[in-house]
Formats: structure tokens, sequence, C-alpha cells
């Protein structure tokens, strides 16, 4: 990993279009400021693994799949069927 | 349970995709935690004995596993996304309003603990039949699935 040290206002760069700014530090917090192009998704890593690891949680292999079927079925009992489209 | 007026033509759309059997779907930045998988079929859940289901199946085209999806309007009356432009970009859509937003069920030990992801939605394109995950910050990760606990699960 690269290690710089940075004082509030300064910035680094990384490639040609993002650019990460130390703001301010306030007891024990850095607040940083981050442009970069609308493509690039700046999360929060506690947020990134959470959906990480929660896709992990739900994903379920096919020879598994029977068993959720019969949960599923009985959970079909209590959800009501209002899924997209199915009013029709 | 309504839902907002956008929603109903692409969902329309979706259905009348899905109606004869599950459709391949590309999912060009893959899903969270698993960036290489690119490719999904989504279909309807279909039970045995042939009853209506609100779920629905997403799985690896050439992989082993799978994933149960809802509506986010099968648990919650209201669920605005700010998608932005660059997401829409990726989905080769317009507008967000031609997209539907599916979440992934997370089945546990219990069916009372089974829950719905609605920080990290599928949007779905039904007519590029393009997918993605996007991650919001708006809404809980584990939403309770079995909203009235005074129903028989069994």
């Amino acid at each position: 990993m690269l290690v710089l040290t940075r004082r509030p206002g300064e910035s680094i760069t990384i490639g040609d279009d993002i650019k990460v700014t130390v703001l301010a530090l306030t007891n024990g917090q850095v607040r940083i400021g981050i442009s970069a192009p609308r493509h690039i998704q700046v999360l929060r890593e506690e947020i990134y693994r959470a959906i990480q690891e929660e896709n992990q949680a739900a994903a379920y292999s096919v020879s598994q799949r029977r068993q959720l079927d019969g949960a599923a079925g009985k959970l079909r009992k209590v959800v009501p069927t209002t899924g997209a489209g199915e009013e029709q | 349970m309504t839902r907002p007026m956008q929603h109903e033509v692409a969902s329309d759309q979706l259905q009348v995709l899905l109606c004869t059997g599950a459709q391949v779907f590309r999912f060009p930045t893959g899903l969270c935690g698993l960036p290489t998988c690119h490719a999904f079929t989504l279909g309807r859940y279909q039970p045995e004995d042939g009853s209506p289901s609100p779920f629905y199946v997403l799985e690896e085209e050439e992989g082993d596993l799978s994933f149960f999806l809802i509506s986010p309007f099968s648990v919650v009356k209201e669920y605005p996304l700010e998608i932005p432009p660059a997401l829409l970009t990726v989905l080769q859509a317009q507008e967000s309003n031609e997209l539907v937003s599916l979440a992934i069920v997370t089945l546990r030990d219990r069916l009372e603990e089974a829950s719905v992801n609605l920080q990290g939605p599928l949007l779905i394109n039904p007519q590029s039949r393009l997918g993605l995950q996007a991650i919001t910050e708006n809404y809980p990760l584990r939403f309770p699935l079995v909203q009235n606990q005074d129903q028989t699960l069994v």
C-alpha cells in the first residue's frame, strides 16, 4: 500500500480524473472530499462489504435449490402476491 | 398495494418477457462480491403446485449460484430510487422509468428471519436485457420479508 502524508487542504490524484482532498481533521476524524467521474461508484467500505456479504449469504447452489423450494412455498403463503405486474 | 405509475410499463414489459420462460440478462458489472458473473437467467419462481408466487429466480448462466428475488413493492409501499446517469448508460436506458427494480431475498434457518436486501437492489432493463446491482444507503440491508408475525408460517 502506498502511504502518503497530507495536510488539510492538500490532495492526491489517482489517474487522470480522480482527486481525493483532505478537508479537515477534527477530534480524530478525517473529512475527505472525493471528485471522480460519475461512473465511478464511491462508497463507504462498510456499505460495500455489507452488500458483498449479504449477496454471499443469499446465494445458494442449485443442489440446495430443492430445500429452498419448500421454504419459498411456505413463504408464498405469508407474502402477498403483489409482485410486479401480477394484478392483471 | 400501490406502485408508482412510472414503474408499471417497464414492469409489464418484464412480465411479458418472462411469461414464455426464463430469459438471459447480462450484468456487465457483475454482482457485488461476485464480479465475474456476467450472465444470469431470470425467471418467475414456479412452485410445484402451479400457484402464483411473488418470487423470481436469478441463476448464473454458467455456474452454480442462484438467488431468490422479489419486487420491493411486495414488501414496501414506496421505494423511490435515484438512479445516477452513469448507471442508466450501463443499462442502455434513457430514463429510470424504463427499469424494473428487484430485491434479493436472503433465506435463513428460520423463515421468520428471511430478509429482503433493499440496500443493494438489482435494476433490470427488460428492453436491453441488461442488469446491474445498485447500492443505495437510504434503505435497509435486511428488511424483514415476513411482516405479519400473526400469520402461521407452516
